[in-house]
């Protein structure tokens, strides 16, 4: 869509250093817990200018939500391992104490949860939820607190705000819970957003009008956002750069309007193919990808997409692919058998060959949800099978 | 609102004459004659006497008549005067029930200005000293009986260093400070155990809580800790708390026999223990009443407390 396009035509404000607003480096953010270390986000790195939208696109429990709070600080608890940088306006977060990250919260930097039945304080009203950090942050004054929130919730389109600003979330539906969300992580002028999954639990009617919303503030308030999603098709015309996460790893990163003209990761490819209709985007768990996401504890040999990939081929199980550039472009990836190269080609159609199912369910063009069985097991015996026949054949 | 709050009321008033009937006719069941019972066991019983009774009693109306009539002068304030020395049913309340009253409220209050921030210590900072160490002594406390404590509390403060009177009771409105030094002990022998009590209930609840989105999406906001602490989390997890908070208060309005009898208090439970003893069935039948009363009224409280609490309650009706 054009859109994006506009979006990065768009002049940097006189006055505003031009330094990226957040720069992260290797960043990882492991649990400590029980059944072993849970590597949620593992050496993720991103560079975000301000005013800018990045989009953060995975399947669930691809590390998404761990990675915003990770930049943010706000993965607490003593069973977190966090290392690598992240460089807020050239400022190390990682390294300010823990007690002063408050000072920022809101301020600087501010999130929009997932659920909005559950983000809000059910026994708080929500003016006191809209006024509060306000008056923390600035010492505002009640009245002038309360003037400031009404003209908020206005501007996020909530109607008769002034009664609205007397009830109690339960008195809101779920579209109108979310608009006072936003209110809330605008109320002290964030120059990050961080908006995670804002409409993935909100009815289909109203998820447009939140993301249009979103995309309208920002703009007018200069804000850069990392919009996080499992839906490719809601990043698709909102954000100008869009990163795909897999098992806590980039695996794909381009400006939006590169990554779906060309994109190289089959696991990209895998979730614009299960980019749901408009007529139902709804509650997608993205079970249209065959197999179960990795497990985090004891991630596979190799690639970590190889068990549910229709492109692997040998050396996908025993090596991981680095985050390479396609030359002369800003597109990043890291597979061994692209989509679209002749080595991928070649990959898939052997896969296809030895019937390997997910290879299958693309050249049959349905979607893979229907698959029983334990695909991953079938599939690593498909590959190293026709590898072998291969071998055997001789070259 | 408002609304909601009068159908508690009504609700009230339609339990407190389901209460009242039924111990009413319970108590009309005892065993015995019912004259025996009303007279002291050596009194004379001649013809003259009993008539009297019958007729002061309303002995040969029917049940439900009887009730009734009880009730009109219950409701008057009159619930009745016991055989034994004339004493006034009411009267035996007015002047008891603030000493227990007070006592009651005295110790809850202690409980919780005590218990409430170290639950929600132990709730912020599981597993850490300060929670160990208050799980260490609560442990005591939820094991050692009142009467332990009070005789503990009785031999340091006042044997040992005489800071605090051993027994009796000095009116409020004679002494502030005399009325202060007697409630302390009765009082802190009681709160050991709410103490210990309450500080787990705050703790569980206030744990569950700390684990929801809208504390994450409240400290997001940049708010102090201690903030958020007591405005976001404290509310929702105060609804056992106040259950049991309800019951507890019930219990301690029917009077605290041992602690009323160690600290030689004239309280409500001493007075009710003596009349079952002496079968003094009036004084017996009028204090059961309002023990039973108490409870219902402080129920209501309760309920239009949750009320008050979370507003979600508000909003699902009667
Ligand atoms: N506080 C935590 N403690 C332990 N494991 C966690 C915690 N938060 C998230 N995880 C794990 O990290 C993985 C990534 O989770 P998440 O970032 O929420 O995925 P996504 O947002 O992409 O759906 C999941 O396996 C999840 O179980
Ligand atoms: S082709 Fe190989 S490297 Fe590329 S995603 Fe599939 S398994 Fe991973
Ligand atoms: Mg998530």
């Amino acid at each position: 869509m054009a859109k994006s396009d506009t979006k990065t035509a768009r002049l940097v404000p006189p006055g505003l250093p031009n330094e990226p607003l957040l720069q992260v480096k290797d960043l990882k953010t492991h649990f400590q817990v029980p059944a072993g270390i849970v590597r949620a986000v593992n050496g993720v790195s991103l560079t975000l200018d301000r005013g800018k939208t990045l989009g953060v696109v995975g399947e669930s429990g691809s590390g998404k939500t761990v990675l915003a709070r990770s930049i943010m600080r706000l993965n607490l608890g003593d069973h977190v391992i966090a290392s690598g940088s992240a460089k807020f306006e050239g400022k190390e977060l990682l390294d300010i104490p823990m007690s002063d990250m408050p000072d920022l919260w809101g301020v600087e930097m501010a999130m929009v949860f997932q659920d909005p039945m559950t983000s809000l304080n059910p026994v708080v009203k929500i003016g006191r939820q809209v006024t509060e950090h306000i008056r923390h942050h600035h010492g505002t004054s009640k009245s002038d607190a309360k003037d400031a929130a009404i003209a908020l919730l206005k501007s996020v389109r909530i109607p008769e705000a002034e009664a609205r600003f007397n009830a109690y979330p339960h008195e809101l539906s779920g579209g109108m819970r979310q608009r006072v969300s936003i209110a809330i992580a605008l109320a002290c002028g964030p120059k990050l957003l961080f908006a995670d999954e804002p409409t993935t639990a909100l009815d289909v009617t109203v998820q447009h009008s939140i993301l249009n919303l979103l995309a309208q503030q920002q703009r007018e308030r200069y804000m850069a956002m990392i919009m996080v999603t499992h839906d490719l098709g809601v990043v698709a015309g909102r954000a100008d750069e869009i990163m795909v996460m897999y098992a806590g790893k980039v695996v794909e990163r381009a400006p939006t309007k590169t990554l779906f003209e060309d994109m190289r990761h089959p696991y990209t490819e895998a979730l614009m193919r299960s980019i749901p209709k408009v007529s139902e985007r709804s509650h997608t768990r993205l079970s249209a990808i065959a197999g179960r996401p990795p497990d985090l504890i004891n991630p596979p040999n190799g690639c970590s997409f190889s068990p549910r990939c229709a492109y692997a081929g040998p050396r996908c199980f025993e090596e991981a692919p680095p985050l390479v550039d396609v030359p002369g472009s800003d597109h990043q990836f890291a597979c061994w058998l692209p989509v679209g190269s002749e080595e991928g080609k070649e990959a898939f159609e052997r896969n296809l060959a030895a019937r390997v199912p997910q290879a299958v369910a693309i050249a049959e063009g349905r979607v893979t949800e229907d698959l029983t069985g334990d695909l991953e097991q079938a599939a690593a015996e498909a590959v190293a099978e026709a590898a072998a026949a291969e071998e055997a054949e001789g070259t | 609102m408002a609304k909601l709050i009068l159908s508690r009321l009504v609700r009230l008033i339609l339990t407190l004459l389901a209460v009242s009937a039924l111990t009413f006719f319970l108590l009309k069941q005892l065993p015995g004659s019912e004259i025996d019972a009303l007279l002291p066991p050596n009194a004379p019983r001649d013809p003259e006497t009993i008539a009297l009774l019958e007729e002061r009693f309303n002995l040969n109306d029917p049940l439900p008549v009887q009730y009734f009539k009880w009730l009109g002068n219950a409701v008057q304030g009159d619930l009745g005067t016991s055989a034994f020395g004339g004493l006034s049913v009411s009267g035996q309340i007015k002047d008891r029930l603030p000493i227990t009253a007070e006592l009651a409220f005295v110790s809850v209050f202690f409980a919780l200005i005590i218990a409430v921030p170290l639950g929600i210590i132990g709730a912020y900072r599981p597993k850490s000293k300060t929670d160990s160490i208050i799980s260490g002594i609560n442990q005591v406390f939820i094991s050692s009986p009142n009467y332990l404590v009070a005789a503990v509390l009785l031999y340091v403060l006042s044997v040992r260093y005489g800071l605090l009177p051993t027994v009796g009771w000095t009116r409020l409105g004679d002494s502030i400070t005399g009325n202060l030094k007697s409630v302390i002990m009765p009082a802190l022998s009681l709160a050991l155990l709410e103490i210990a009590i309450y500080t787990r209930l705050i703790k569980t609840d206030m744990s569950a809580t700390l684990q929801e989105d809208f504390i994450l999406s409240a400290r997001a906001k940049g708010l102090p800790n201690r903030y958020v602490l007591f405005r976001h989390a404290l509310r929702p997890s105060s609804l056992s708390l106040i259950t049991v908070l309800g019951l507890n208060l019930g219990a301690l309005l029917g009077g605290t026999v041992v602690i009323e009898f160690i600290f030689g208090l004239p309280g409500i439970g001493g007075k009710l223990l003596q009349s079952v003893f002496s079968r003094d069935v009036v004084m017996v039948q009028g204090l059961a009443v309002f023990i039973s009363m108490s409870y219902v009224v402080i129920n209501t409280l309760i309920d239009i407390a949750y009320l008050v609490v979370d507003p979600r309650t508000r909003s699902r009706g009667v």
